[in-house]
């Protein structure tokens, strides 16, 4: 899926891997140059699905985020039917990541191939977050964050 | 295929093609010796100072690595280029086709926003314009046939 329908963006110079991920943290496809690790795939796809639903749970209108990290940047978009996670060189540039990314999600939203494989995915589960996917120290984030929001109201 | 074309001066920065390396055989000792300075950071100019070449000899070896293929121009230095006036030439054509007759002005104050003009806006940049260009376009599809046209002028432009 990724081959076919983000072919362009795979060809900037600093992307390292590309994950589709749905809203059940189900790896729907993923696309690793050969220097990155795809052990981890799971991993940051759970913490993004976790940021994203808590975002929605919070009425906070966050369709995309954009995060440094000691190597490089993870930028994760969400989707009705899935997540898209990058993780490139901090060299890359966030304006034409967008721009390529913009282009290849409309082009696989219209393709009727993909179109039907979407279909067949989850929906997002907005207000619900599966605690059985938090640890503990999430849980007490989690919690603290809550109570801070329903203090602000 | 562009960068064996490149005409060489002493303040570009060329980068071993990681891609293909020209066979051993064909390299002399003072390719060699080129290579194994080039570390992204040192221009042209600073090699052949460093290996006492004298600068038409300088260029004469770093034309000859490019022929080869065994070097390719920095991406970061290509990125330090202005962007080419037939492609804000089509920029602008496209994004009138798809805005309509205000979209001269509507670039020229994009422009000013990066605190730019069409003769100095740098590649790197360029993506920057675009985006701000394409939030203009209020019509979806519209948007999508702007930036896709675009998607393919940047793939030709950066990479």
């Amino acid at each position: 899926m990724i081959r076919t329908n983000f072919k362009d963006l795979l060809e900037i110079p600093g992307i390292e891997s590309v994950m589709l991920v749905d809203h059940h943290n189900n790896l729907i496809d993923t696309w690793a140059a050969p220097s990155s690790n795809p052990a981890i795939f799971k991993e940051v796809a759970e913490t993004y699905l976790h940021i994203f639903t808590l975002m929605e749970h919070l009425h906070y209108q966050v369709d995309e985020i954009c995060m440094p990290f000691d190597r490089g940047i993870v930028f994760a978009r969400s989707h009705p039917r899935y997540n898209l996670i990058i993780i490139g060189k901090s060299s890359l540039q966030i304006p034409l990541l967008r721009i390529f990314c913009d282009v290849c999600q409309k082009d696989m939203d219209e393709h009727r191939k993909s179109k039907k494989a979407l279909k067949k995915l989850p929906e997002k589960q907005l207000t619900r977050i599966d605690s059985r996917a938090l640890d503990d120290v999430e849980k007490i984030m989690l919690e603290n964050i809550l109570e801070e929001h329903n203090r602000a109201r | 295929m562009l960068d064996r074309q490149v005409e060489i001066h002493d303040d570009l920065i060329f980068i071993v093609n990681e891609e293909k390396t020209a066979p051993p055989e064909h390299l002399r000792s003072l390719e060699w010796a080129i290579l194994t300075q080039l570390n992204g950071e040192r221009t042209v100019g600073e090699i052949g100072e460093i290996l006492s070449l004298d600068p038409e000899e300088t260029v004469h070896l770093f034309q000859r690595l490019l022929k080869l293929g065994a070097i390719v121009l920095s991406q970061l230095h290509q990125m330090d280029h202005v962007v080419p006036e037939d492609v804000f030439e089509d920029l602008e054509y496209q994004f009138t086709y798809s805005l309509g007759p205000v979209a001269g002005i509507v670039l020229e104050d994009a422009l000013a926003t990066l605190k730019h003009s069409r003769e100095t806006l740098k590649k790197r940049d360029f993506p920057q314009l675009i985006e701000l260009l394409s939030l203009e376009i209020a019509n979806r599809q519209k948007r999508h046939e702007f930036q896709r046209h675009m998607v393919d002028k940047l793939k030709r432009l950066l990479t």
